[in-house]
């Protein structure tokens, strides 16, 4: 009864993986246009600022150290948001993150957010829609992702499957305006134009964060567009949801992290670093400490275990929360290439199984995704933190093997050779 | 006298490349090496550990070992010879980290072929060959300098490697077998209707940029799967596995 479940799991995820992923030529072209420039601009960056290799090593001992005291750094920098004058809260789980979320918003609010993958994780957007709200993703990719119904496709490029001539058309559609399919910069400005006075209307901002110092409780939040930088200071609540991972003891190690991470993510230096540690303040008027001066008057930072501590505590799996999130491993990946985010659930690619396992879809469903990985270790390669993906990999299928979840091609594969290795004997 | 088990005949049936079991052969033969093809195969068992199975590989690597050492008694062998990566690297390294021991040493036919080097007299082939490095032989176990070698000692060949822009960022200090892309061997097995999807990509972004007559892999699941995407993409260049071309190009 369970291997058939698991068969049913692992035969529709190939044939949407071949159908919509492979042999669909727009994803083709798409990731094909993407993945040069990034290679191209990545090369640049790391030439020009060669110092990113060494500390990426040393990032990578930050983040060791980090991940053996996360929950000793999550409790510091909950101390340190506090006397900034900002909420802390620890969810264990989606529900209780999703219920936070609900005592703070309530309903029938407007709500802007910029790109997070872990209110991805728990499905933010549609929870809070569903109460009544009314939500709006503010990074470009993210919105044309909202507008198309889909979801997010790459870390840092939700997007990066869509070519501009289907952007153009779908901003054609909601615009009612005519846009010339080849003009990038048009559709930049349509958006720009869709969702400026959303900011200022909203009643919320929700946001993530690349890392936050424990010392401090300072986040940081790298972008190029500009709009978390208006998610985060414009509307009168700021809400930041972080997975507990992000947190490394200083800000000194903060800065080393964020600059390896934008580096390996092919950018010489980002348009916008931010960084948050409490809400608006002023003490312009006597000195008296007044909240709410041009930006939030209310900080609530909610921190998510969600998995996280489950994976910490394995040696194998452990590598996964070491990640940046800088997406190179899936520009490198030779299926991903073909197949986009259809590699994947809520995470991609071979790392994203993982974290899918642990955190979002649980471990019968990641079975398909674990055996599309060809542990070819070029991500391992290519990772600045050199994460070896093979080796979870290679762990999560023993460890579904001992579950009884293997798909039948692999299993009768297997069978085959025990049968000969049973003769033989 | 060195006698040469041929290891990994089985797998090449199976993946239905029976031209690398050929030019084995035939490759022995101009080379007058004494072989024997290892009937007591169990094909493709070093598969298992990366599938979810390691601990029944665990229990069958002795039955492996039992068969090498009959045909060690019985043929006299003296080396295992494997196409497959695979094979070379879990012998090498993860069976034999823990303890499992053939009693004759298994290397890959790239090596073998290296450490004969001067034994092989070729005649000219005027070809311009890309190679690509099976994972498991150049990324994980450094085997990249033997199968270079060898096709640079072969007079008219011109050797071409793929290409990647990080190979131009001095500090990173990578090397062709680092970045190059998997064509998708395991996919036979793990996700079939992938496999020739993938491969043709790789031909189509990695390999044909670079315009070589030939493609060559040093792994013989990576030439199979090299074999599907060119089938399936149409591309106007030739497949071949790695010890076929030094077939081909040697007298005799």
């Amino acid at each position: 009864m369970e291997e058939r479940n698991v068969d049913k799991i692992y035969n529709e995820y190939v044939e949407r993986i071949v159908t919509q992923g492979a042999e669909n030529e727009t994803v083709r072209i798409a990731l094909g246009r993407a993945i040069a420039a990034f290679r191209k601009n990545r090369q640049a960056a790391l030439n020009k600022y060669p110092h990113t290799v060494p500390l990426a090593t040393e990032v990578r001992r930050i983040k060791e150290y980090s991940i053996e005291h996360m929950h000793e750094l999550v409790d510091r920098a909950c101390e340190s948001i506090e006397e900034n004058h900002g909420h802390c809260y620890k969810a264990k789980d989606k529900d209780e993150a999703l219920e936070i979320f609900d005592r703070i918003i309530g309903t029938g609010k407007t709500i802007v957010q910029s790109k997070s993958l872990t209110a991805e994780e728990i499905s933010l957007r549609h929870h809070l829609e569903e109460k009544g709200n009314e939500v709006f993703e503010t990074d470009l990719g993210e919105f044309i992702t909202q507008l198309l119904g889909n979801r997010p496709m790459h870390l840092l490029a939700p997007a990066i499957n869509v070519p501009r001539e289907e952007v153009a058309a779908l901003l054609e559609k909601y615009t009612g305006e005519k846009i010339d399919h080849k003009d990038i910069t048009a559709m930049v400005n349509t958006v720009r134009k869709i969702l400026r006075d959303k900011f200022f209307k909203a009643d919320f901002g929700i946001n993530g964060a690349n890392v936050i110092s424990a010392d401090t409780g300072s986040m940081f939040i790298i972008e190029n567009e500009g709009n978390a930088r208006l998610v985060t200071g414009a509307p009168p609540v700021e809400i930041a949801l972080i997975g507990m991972e992000k947190v490394v003891p200083t800000l000194q190690d903060a800065f080393k992290t964020v600059e390896v991470t934008w580096r390996y993510a092919n950018y010489k230096m980002p348009a916008y670093l931010n960084i948050i540690s409490g809400p608006s303040k002023t003490g312009d008027i006597e000195k008296v400490i007044t909240y709410g001066a041009h930006g939030p008057k209310e900080l609530h930072v909610i921190f998510l275990d969600n998995g996280r501590s489950k994976m910490a505590k394995d040696k194998v799996y452990r590598e996964a929360l070491y990640c940046l999130r800088c997406g190179a491993c899936l520009y490198e990946c030779p299926v991903y290439e073909i197949t986009a985010g259809y590699y994947g659930k809520k995470y991609l690619g071979g790392i994203g199984t993982i974290w899918d396992a642990f955190t979002t879809v649980g471990f019968k469903e990641s079975v398909p995704m674990a055996y599309t990985c060809l542990r070819c270790g070029r991500c391992k390669k290519t990772c600045p933190l050199s994460i070896d993906t093979p080796k979870m990999v290679a762990k999560l299928r023993n460890d579904l093997k001992k579950m009884g979840y293997v798909p039948a091609p692999v299993r009768m594969f297997a069978e085959e050779i025990l049968k000969i290795a049973e003769e033989q004997k | 006298m060195e006698k040469v088990l041929i290891y990994g005949w089985g797998s090449s049936e199976h993946l239905n490349v029976p031209e690398v079991n050929e030019g084995l052969v035939n490759l022995f033969k101009k080379m007058k090496v004494d072989y024997v093809i290892h009937e007591d195969e169990v094909t493709c068992a070093e598969g298992l550990s990366g599938l979810g199975y390691s601990d029944e590989l665990n229990q069958i690597a002795p039955v492996i070992i039992k068969g090498i050492e009959k045909a060690v008694k019985e043929h006299g062998v003296t080396i295992a010879v494997t196409p497959y990566a695979a094979s070379y690297y879990a012998w090498n390294f993860t069976l034999k980290d823990k303890g499992f021991e053939l009693p004759i040493p298994m290397v890959h036919i790239v090596q073998y072929l290296y450490d004969n080097l001067p034994r092989l007299k070729f005649k000219e082939y005027k070809k311009r060959v890309l190679i690509h490095d099976g994972c498991r032989l150049g990324r994980y176990a450094g085997v990249v300098k033997e199968p270079r070698e060898v096709l640079k000692a072969i007079p008219g060949l011109e050797l071409v490697e793929i290409y990647h822009p990080e190979l131009e960022v001095g500090v990173r200090n990578l090397k062709p077998w680092d970045t190059s892309p998997c064509p998708g061997g395991w996919l036979e097995i793990i996700m079939q209707p992938l496999m020739k999807h993938v491969a043709k990509n790789v031909i189509d972004r990695y390999v044909m940029p670079q315009k070589p007559d030939i493609v060559t892999s040093t792994c013989a699941n990576g030439y199979h799967a090299f074999k599907a995407g060119q089938e399936f993409g149409k591309h106007d260049i030739e497949v071949k596995y790695f010890s076929n071309i030094v077939e081909e190009a040697l007298e005799g």
